[in-house]
């Protein structure tokens, strides 16, 4: 790799955004992923918990597009003037340059309750199992308009991960948070979809939330249980 | 009675349902969100098929000890109730589907890809939050200190919020260090992430440390890019070989090179299954062939100490259901994707190999030197045979005795001492001081981390040069830079180190009156 540049959204705070700004850095001959370009510029705040792709966290906006640093090629992303440009990722609260907050997205998952009960057959979870492989990275948020937009809507992520497959009913509590959540605020743009890293199919865990939340809200209206097994499951 | 437990993987999460479930209050703090520790084995969770012959395994062919049975027989219970919390491990029809185990003959891994860890991670994060109420998640927080009272128990710590910068006290009847941190592991490090902090936290309080000169090697660290990063065994299960040019001027790229020009040096050395073998045999040697006639590079005109991984014999479907993560990162990485030709990795080592001492049998199972600390995971220094490839059953297991012990061993003990927390946090904050900058020193350490593992050096030379480096970056108290916290902690912990060298059996290295270690 020769004379490339990183160009980098910096910002010294939270409530700092007189200080945000762009700047330069050299990427060092030696690097090949941006994380690598990343790490010779210790200055610069992100997380890079494992630089592998396992953790999720060092999900940013390299070339105007969410994608985890350590498994992106800075050949990839590099424009025809050598500049591979760094921004942090939206949708979160910002903490510092490139490291954001991702404490809201854990919540909006836990309150979902997305565990798996121990009594569900190993047939049951199939439709599940591809989700797990979700690293809770945020570029779903980064990519929705609608979280972008501040509407409520909690992101693609809690609904991938509390996809109803996983237990033996919807629970009246699961879809009272499917409500709280948001669904109704999910425009089916599907940009999630475009970005997910792990190429999960949201559109389907969403479609499947907004059926099921339909349904739950009517009942809830006129007073019914929407026939559901158990009220609740913990 | 509330216990705080550092850390933020698995063997916290593990400890932290365990102590709930015991009916005690946890507080988890750590310097990331939990269930985002990904520094272990991803290829899978160790299995025995049979509880004799792993326990004997586990004990390095020895008459196995109690704690070895122990583990041998909580194998096969905690996957099945991994798999009930929704581990969605690989399977044949409703059979767990296992692969063989890198190192150990008498033991398999269940698996979930090449993810095993981060989603057992996740299933124990999701089993917490249905446990939350006598939990309080103090994310984000590096940990400073630990706190003694006037007869040496530990109890509390003082933590630093990274985002804000403040300190903070904690008063604990008990702390459990589940911090990772093997000391000195230059390996998949940047600047900023130094795991050795908790262990160096108890170091500095007092805590011996134990280990035998041993540190631990890996074969396979990719070589492309900035930071060699350890490739997980399961690639080897799953039949990546290794091999170098026969011709050690050879000038052609790997994939051109005929099979008759091809050196299988493991196969050759230690057999048909010699890429089985555990880690340090196999890093041994490949540290050797690869001096001997490494990958030559035609534009420098040297060897680079290399040798190719090969997996492009394999079907791309089949490794993408199974190592996929791995795949992905090497692709991004090497100059072509592995599934087109071979890519070269070296060897060397991943850790020092130095960790907490703590009683491994016994009622107090998991209690460090140090009355009111305990220590689980590869904080602790535990008597395995080649630890890494069971290290995921062994932070579950020992997390679970770890909570049984602590909750046995506070029946009778006080609260945190809230004056004498007090006391040292005004300390910390008076002596905030401007770190220098690190970044050079880290790479230095790196390197003396890579020379006391393959023993190039001899021990005296290179405490000289750790304690010059340990003098140059020490500034009076502490700083509001984690990175060169970190540095400090690698430092020590390598100094510490330096006493173990060349040693066979197990040692425990102390801290001595004027800040320099001493065999304890």
């Amino acid at each position: 790799m020769t004379t490339a540049t990183l160009k980098i959204l910096r910002q010294d705070g939270p409530s700092r955004p007189d200080t945000r700004r762009w700047e330069n850095r050299a990427v060092a001959a030696d690097a090949v992923t941006v994380a690598d370009a990343l790490s010779a510029h210790p200055d610069v705040a992100w997380d890079d918990r494992c630089t592998w792709p396992s953790c999720g966290t060092c999900t940013m906006v390299i070339a105007g597009r969410a994608r985890p640093a350590c498994t992106t090629p800075i050949a990839e992303v590099v424009d025809g003037k050598g500049v591979v440009t760094l921004a942090p990722l939206g949708g979160v609260p910002l903490r510092r340059d490139l490291w954001v907050d991702r404490s809201g997205l854990l919540e909006g998952i836990a309150g979902m309750a997305p565990w798996l009960d121990g009594d569900v057959a190993a047939a049951r979870r199939e439709p599940f199992a591809a989700f797990t492989r979700c690293t809770r990275c945020g570029a779903c948020l980064d990519a929705c308009p609608e979280v972008r937009a501040d509407s409520g809507f909690v992101g693609a992520a809690a609904f991938g991960l509390s996809h109803e497959a996983r237990t033996l009913e919807p629970t009246a509590r699961r879809l009272d948070a499917i409500i709280d959540g948001g669904i109704a605020e999910c425009g089916g743009a599907n940009a999630c979809v475009d970005v997910c890293p792990e190429s999960l199919a949201l559109d389907e865990a969403l479609r499947h939330a907004s059926v099921q939340a339909t349904r739950h809200a009517f009942a809830r209206l006129i007073g019914r249980s929407t026939g559901v097994a158990r009220t609740d499951d913990d | 009675m509330k216990v705080l437990v550092y850390g933020g993987g698995v063997p916290a999460l593990a400890t932290c349902i365990a102590l709930l479930d015991a009916g005690l209050s946890v507080d988890l703090a750590g310097p990331t969100d939990a269930a985002r520790e990904p520094h272990l084995p991803q290829g899978g969770i160790a299995c025995g098929h049979d509880v004799d012959a792993f326990a004997r395994g586990l004990a390095g062919g020895d008459e196995p000890a109690p704690h070895h049975r122990a583990l041998a027989e909580a194998a096969r219970p905690i996957v099945e109730e991994l798999a009930g919390w929704g581990v969605p491990f690989a399977r044949d029809g409703a059979e767990l589907a296992l692969r063989r185990l890198p190192g150990w003959p008498d033991a398999d891994a269940a698996f979930v890809g090449s993810s095993t860890v981060q989603l057992t991670a996740w299933a124990l994060d999701l089993q917490l939050a249905r446990r939350n109420a006598d939990l309080r998640r103090l994310p984000e927080r590096d940990l400073l200190e630990l706190v003694r009272d006037d007869q040496g128990a530990i109890v509390g710590a003082i933590l630093r919020d990274r985002v804000r910068g403040s300190l903070e006290s904690v008063a604990a009847s008990a702390v459990v260090l589940a911090s990772g941190g093997p000391a000195g592991s230059p390996v998949g490090s940047s600047a900023s992430s130094f795991p050795e902090v908790g262990v160096a936290a108890a170091y500095r309080a007092g805590a011996k440390l134990r280990g035998t000169g041993r540190p631990r090697l890996h074969p396979t660290l990719l070589s492309h890019g900035r930071h060699p990063q350890p490739l997980s065994s399961a690639l080897r299960a799953e039949g990546a070989r290794l091999w170098v040019p026969v011709d050690d001027k050879e000038v052609r790229i790997p994939r051109d090179i005929p099979k008759g020009d091809r050196d299988h040096f493991v196969q050759e050395e230690l057999g048909e299954d010699g890429h089985f073998a555990n880690d340090r045999l196999l890093a041994e040697l490949v540290r050797r062939v690869t001096r001997e006639r490494g990958v030559y590079d035609r534009v420098e005109r040297t060897s680079r100490e290399t040798a190719y991984l090969d997996i492009s014999h394999l079907p791309a479907g089949h490794l993408a259901a199974r190592v996929g993560d791995e795949i992905r990162a090497i692709a991004a990485r090497a100059p072509r994707h592995p599934s087109e030709g071979p890519f070269e990795i070296r060897s060397g080592a991943v850790s020092l190999g130095a960790a907490l001492a703590v009683d491994e049998d016994g009622e107090l199972e998991a209690r460090t030197s140090l009355p009111g600390l305990w220590a689980v995971g590869t904080t602790a220094w535990r008597d395995l045979a080649d630890e890494e490839g069971v290290a995921l059953l062994a932070a579950i297991h020992h997390g679970r005795r770890a909570a049984r012990a602590i909750a046995l061993a506070l029946e009778d003990a006080s609260d945190g001492d809230e004056a004498a927390l007090e006391h040292a946090k005004a300390a910390l904050e008076d002596g905030l001081e401007d770190a220098p900058d690190v970044a050079a020193e880290a790479g230095e350490l790196a390197e003396l981390v890579d020379a006391l593992a393959f023993g190039d050096d001899d021990g005296d030379d290179l405490a000289a040069r750790i304690e010059a480096l340990l003098e140059e970056t020490r500034v009076p108290t502490t700083t509001a830079d984690p990175r060169h916290q970190g540095l400090l902690a690698g430092l020590e912990i390598g100094l510490a180190a330096t006493q173990m060298t060349g040693q066979q059996a197990p040692i425990d290295v102390a801290r001595s009156d004027d800040g320099f270690p001493e065999r304890a």
